[in-house]
Formats: C-alpha cells, sequence, structure tokens
C-alpha cells in the first residue's frame, strides 16, 4: 500500500488522528535561522494558536509542517510515523492560506472539489462533498461562481469549505483573516470556532493577532526569534506571560522600565522604582532578582484603578482621554514623566489630576531585555 | 424644442463637442496612413490581376492566369508546405522549451538572472542579418545547410527567447500560494502543471504561439541563408521570383505576394480566434 493510499485513507475516517509533533525543528536561510529547535505538538482536537509578530518563524513552522519548506534538522512525526520526508501533497492536511489562494480559473465548486478529485474520489460524491462543505459555509448559491466575483470574506470561506471538503484530520491555517477588514475579521472568526466545534476538528492556527488567538485557541504557543517563547492555555498566557515580550504580545500597555529596590522576604514580592512610581508588584521568583536588578515592569491599562486603591497610588495628570463607548482610555503622566494608560467607566477630564493605583499581583515584574526585542506591532 | 420637452425636465445635450485642431491633425494624418498602405495593397492586388500594366491608372485587361501559374511553375505549392510546416514545428517547440524555462527564470532567484534576460533581449532585438550569415555556416558546417530541420533551429534562435520573456510576466502572476495550495490538497507536479499551471498560463501561451508564428512566417534572412530550393518557405520563393534576374513577369511575383498575404491574415485571423484571454478562460470552465 503506498504511502499515497494511507494517506487518502487516514483522511477519509476521520478520528485516527492522535498527536502531531515537531520535534527539535529547525529551519535556516542561508545563515539566518527563522526557527531554532522548535518542539510542538497537536493533540486530538486541540486548537492551538502560534502566535508572533512578523519574522517570528510562525508562518515558516506552519509551511515545514505542511511540506512547503524542507527542515534543516529536526524531524515531524504524525502517531508515531515520521512524515517530514513526505512531499506536501502525500501529508493529507486541509489548509486555509493568507491570501485564499483560490484557484482563479476554477469556479467555486471546483474549488472546493480540488482536494478530492486529487485522491480520485468518484465525480458524484466529489460533487455531493463539496456541496456539503459549501452548505457548511454558507455559500451553496455560490457554486457556479469564480472566485473573482466573491468578495474578500465569501473567498476565504471558500477557501475553508476546500480545506474541510476533504474531511481533514489537521486543519492548518495561515493568519486566514489578516486580509479581511476589522468587522469581518471578527465575524469569520466566530464561524472558525464554530466549524472547529462541530466538526471536532484539530486545528494548527497561525496569527499575529492576540485576540484572535485568546479568542480561538485551546492553548496558545508564543514564538519568539524563531523560538518557543511560552506555551499554556489562552488564560495562563493572558495572566502570566512568561515574559516582558509575551506580556507586551499580550496587550500589557504599560510597560516600564524600572530597577529593583527590594526583594522581600517572600520572593515573589518585589519593590521597584521607576521615576517617582514606587510599585509593589509580583515577579517569579526562578527570575533571581535582586536590589538593583534593571527591570521591566507591566501593567494591563484594565489592571490600574483610579481613585486611591491603597497600594500603589501615584498621582498623575490625565492628558489624552478617549471615548470607547462603555469606558473611557486615559494616558497620563506622572509629576516626574512616567506615563501610564489605565482604562475608566468613571468621567475623567483631559487636564485632571488623578491618583491611579494597581493591586500588586497585577503589576508583574520580568527581568530587563533589550528594548528592541519588545515585539512592535508596527511590523505585525 | 417644444414646450413639452422642457417641461419633461433638461434637455438633451444634442449640441456636438467642436473637434479641437490636435485631433484634425491626427485623423487626418492617420487617414493618409492608411490610404497608402490599402492603395499599394491594392496596385498589388490588382496588378496580380492584370494581363499587362505599364503606367496608367488601369491595366489593358483582366486574367486570372497568374495564380495558376504561380502555383504550377514557381513551387509554390512546396512553398506553402515548407512555410506550414516550419511555422508549426518552431511554435510547438518554442512553446514546448519557452514555457518551462520562463516558469524557472520567473519563480527561481540565482545569480546572474538578470544577465540572462539580458542575453535573452539580444537575438531579439539584433536584426536577423546581423547573425543569419554566420548562423547558415555553422548549419553547413554540422551538415544540416539546406534541410528542414536547419530551417527550423534557425528559427528558433530568435523565436524561443521571446517565448520566454513573454511567459515570464505570465507566470509571476500567479500567486505562488496558489501552488502551494495544489500542492497541499494533493496535487503532484505533473497534476499541478497540468491542472494549475497551464490553463492559468493559457492565454500567455496562446500569445507568444502567435507572435512565434507571425515572426517565422515573415523571417526572411534567417531562412533564406539556411533552406534549398525544396525547403524554402514562402516568402524566400517571393524573394527569389522578384529578383530573378531573367524576368519573371510582374504579375506573376504580384500574385505570390497576394498568396503570402492570405496565408499570413488567415493565419493571424485563426489564432486570434483563440487568443483572446478572456474567452481562452472562461471556455476552460462552462
Amino acid at each position: 500500500m503506498s504511502v499515497a493510499e494511507q494517506t487518502t485513507g487516514a483522511g477519509t475516517q476521520g478520528s485516527t488522528f492522535g498527536s502531531l509533533q515537531m520535534r527539535q525543528v529547525s529551519r535556516w536561510y542561508g545563515k539566518t535561522a527563522a526557527l531554532t529547535d522548535l518542539d510542538l505538538e497537536l493533540a486530538h482536537g486541540e486548537f492551538v494558536a502560534l502566535l508572533g509578530p512578523s519574522g517570528c518563524g510562525k508562518s515558516t513552522a506552519l509551511a515545514c509542517l505542511a511540506g512547503l519548506q524542507p527542515l534543516t534538522t529536526g524531524s515531524i512525526w504524525r502517531d508515531g510515523k515520521r512524515i517530514d520526508s513526505l512531499p506536501a501533497d502525500k501529508r493529507g492536511f486541509g489548509m486555509v492560506f493568507q491570501s485564499y489562494a483560490l484557484f482563479p480559473h476554477l469556479t467555486v465548486a471546483r474549488n472546493v472539489e480540488f482536494g478530492l478529485s486529487m485522491r480520485k474520489v468518484p465525480r458524484a460524491e466529489r460533487r455531493r462533498r463539496a456541496q456539503a462543505a459549501l452548505d457548511l459555509v454558507q455559500l451553496a448559491d455560490h457554486a457556479g461562481k469564480l472566485p473573482s466575483q466573491l468578495s474578500g470574506g465569501q473567498q476565504q470561506r471558500v477557501a475553508i469549505a476546500r480545506a474541510l471538503a476533504i474531511d481533514p484530520e489537521i486543519v492548518l491555517m495561515d493568519e486566514p483573516l489578516s486580509n479581511l477588514d476589522a468587522a469581518l475579521r471578527i465575524e469569520m472568526r466566530t464561524e472558525i470556532k464554530r466549524l472547529y466545534q462541530e466538526r471536532e476538528l484539530s486545528v494548527l492556527y497561525v496569527t499575529h493577532d492576540q485576540e484572535e488567538a485568546l479568542s480561538l485557541a485551546t492553548r496558545l504557543v508564543v514564538l519568539r526569534g524563531g523560538r518557543l517563547e511560552q506555551s499554556g492555555t489562552p488564560e495562563q498566557v493572558y495572566t502570566q506571560p512568561a515574559s516582558a515580550y509575551v506580556a507586551g504580545f499580550m496587550g500589557y500597555r504599560n510597560m516600564i522600565s524600572a530597577r529593583v529596590e527590594q526583594v522581600e522576604s517572600d520572593p515573589r514580592r518585589v519593590c521597584v522604582v521607576a521615576g517617582d512610581l514606587w510599585l509593589q508588584g509580583t515577579a517569579d521568583p526562578a527570575a533571581g532578582l535582586r536590589a538593583g536588578s534593571e527591570v521591566m515592569v507591566a501593567i494591563r491599562p484594565e489592571d490600574i484603578v483610579p481613585g486611591r486603591a491603597g497600594v500603589n497610588d501615584v498621582p498623575a495628570l490625565a492628558e489624552v482621554v478617549e471615548y470607547h463607548g462603555r469606558e473611557l482610555a486615559v494616558r497620563a503622566r506622572t509629576e516626574r514623566g512616567v506615563v501610564l494608560h489605565f482604562r475608566t467607566e468613571k468621567p475623567v477630564a483631559a487636564g485632571a489630576r488623578v491618583t491611579l493605583g494597581a493591586p500588586e499581583e497585577r503589576v508583574l515584574v520580568f527581568p530587563a531585555e533589550g528594548r528592541a526585542e519588545v515585539p512592535d506591532d508596527a511590523h505585525g | 424644442m417644444t414646450t413639452a420637452d422642457i417641461a419633461a425636465g433638461p434637455p438633451p445635450r444634442t449640441r456636438r463637442e467642436r473637434p479641437t485642431l490636435t485631433a484634425v491633425i491626427t485623423w487626418v494624418a492617420a487617414g493618409c496612413f492608411v490610404a497608402v498602405i490599402l492603395g499599394v495593397l491594392a496596385s498589388v492586388v490588382v496588378q496580380s490581376f492584370a494581363t499587362t500594366w505599364r503606367g496608367g491608372w488601369w491595366p489593358a485587361g483582366l486574367t486570372a492566369t497568374w495564380y495558376g501559374r504561380a502555383w504550377s511553375s514557381t513551387g509554390m505549392s512546396q512553398a506553402l508546405a515548407n512555410t506550414a510546416q516550419a511555422g508549426v514545428a518552431v511554435v510547438v517547440i518554442a512553446l514546448l522549451a519557452g514555457v518551462p524555462a520562463g516558469y524557472l527564470l520567473a519563480r527561481r532567484a540565482f545569480p546572474g538572472r538578470s544577465v540572462v534576460m539580458l542575453l535573452m533581449l539580444l537575438p531579439i532585438i539584433l536584426p536577423p542579418m546581423t547573425y543569419a550569415v554566420q548562423l547558415a555556416a555553422l548549419m553547413y558546417r554540422v551538415g544540416l545547410g539546406g534541410s528542414m530541420t536547419a530551417v527550423v533551429l534557425v528559427n528558433l534562435v530568435p523565436t524561443l527567447p521571446l517565448v520566454v520573456l513573454i511567459m515570464v510576466p505570465f507566470v509571476e502572476q500567479i500567486s505562488p500560494e496558489v501552488e502551494n495550495a495544489a500542492r497541499v490538497f494533493g496535487a503532484n507536479n505533473l497534476r499541478l502543471f497540468s491542472r494549475v499551471l497551464v490553463p492559468l498560463l493559457l492565454p500567455g501561451m496562446l500569445a507568444a504561439g502567435i507572435l512565434v508564428l507571425v515572426r517565422t512566417l515573415g523571417a526572411f534572412e534567417l531562412t533564406f541563408f539556411v533552406s534549398a530550393a525544396d525547403t524554402q518557405t514562402l516568402v524566400v520563393a517571393l524573394f527569389g521570383a522578384i529578383s530573378d534576374p531573367g524576368g519573371v513577369p510582374g504579375p506573376l511575383t504580384a500574385a505570390m505576394a497576394v498568396t503570402y498575404m492570405l496565408v499570413a491574415v488567415l493565419g493571424l485571423a485563426v489564432s486570434l480566434r483563440f487568443v483572446t484571454p478572456s474567452q481562452a478562460i472562461r471556455q476552460r470552465h462552462r
């Protein structure tokens, strides 16, 4: 039995897939490393989001997995079988691309049938399954159209239908929503989650959007410079980022350079100073902070409370107030120039004096690293 | 204008715009140009039907016998067959070699790529006369002189690079992600080529094919130096007849020229029937 038949067979039964693993995978372009010793696992039924700014290697990881790029070192395993030497057309993954990558010369129906006709599925069944996939993404009425006659959102739904038509056990998605406008992106995000739940898929999803990753994934993997930075449930990564880099990516908008004043008897508790800001914060004891260490303090805008909180109080001047409907987003500055972003539901006017505080378990202290390494959304 | 018109709303603008001076000059110049070409063509056609035509506006008498003589006496049928044979062979070989070459040139980055592209341009922009003689000498040296193979080979020299250069932008237009998608969904190299690339490249291939055909039909110098009496194409035969010191009658060469024009126009018309790119795509998926 050839490999092709094995993959095709597996692709049509469902539920035989246990886990997919990348072990110590590296990928070099000339002398630069896009991926370094990456270990990644996707278990049956998981929705894993690979998160990071552009250039962090997340798309390379997906391309290696799909067989579109060779590995420099390492291996890829599927249920104990090594698959990294299989060509892309024998791996049997469903895939959704950032640019949709529909075949422009084929109708919507033929696009969706493509994977099935490559697998030599008889015509009648091919039609039936393509129709079912199009029903799933609510595009049955457009089967006879060409991709160029559809809107961006519709094209991406066709791309998803094409990936689902082959009944794949694993679906790879490479920033599928980044070419859509904001409203459509949220709608399609819900749609992807619905399909994931209904079809019991296993999904590996690449994105640079933390909101997308948090809302979709059952597990989050943050990459940095081709290496794994943190892996965990969305809640773990969101509330306990492992580094200033991850925190910067997870919506900790206040990233303040500071110095450790004192480490308390409980090594989790540290006191740091930045200008006129004296903060009681929380640190990982493993970080080995001591008095005098340069650190980065991360606080989410929603964790800063205006009005006397009793801890970490500091007076500040509200500079810029943005109306966000349910709440206000405010940029304030302390007397010695430390900028703080916070959110509040109470009315604050620009130019008003406020006292800001934050609970010490929400003031996260990380060892300082080069400023340049903190992700910059402008490149995302 | 009646009151009813006014009541119905603003009157339609009926006043024609006055043509500008530039427009007038352009149209007159274009008219002269077309008139001269049509005049020359018409004179050739008239002459091919003339019994004798010495000065004056119209020949002494009309006859259709020149076409019969051209057909029987000057090896025209042979030349016509040669032209068709060489044309088809050159188009097929140029496409078979040029499309994959164009694909590689568009997709693979390698050192010296721009130099290769520049070298490709040379045989296209150089007048064929500059290398026709040397090329012919080479053909005779390798023992192919006068053969049909030689005619096809020398005509491939300017046309193969032409195909490559035409195909490069057509390939670049296809997103690499589309190719990746084809692979991921199970297409091996052969299927990727036949089911995705060829249909997408078809308009470019047809355009390239037509240009190659036109160029081969009209390639005089290249064919002239390597062909023998039994392998010459229509243009070469035509030149032979005109330059024959024995004095082939004028109307006879005119008849040959008209035949040549008909072949060229017919070939072009048939090709253009298929080459409208949108049509070519639409036919693929009724």
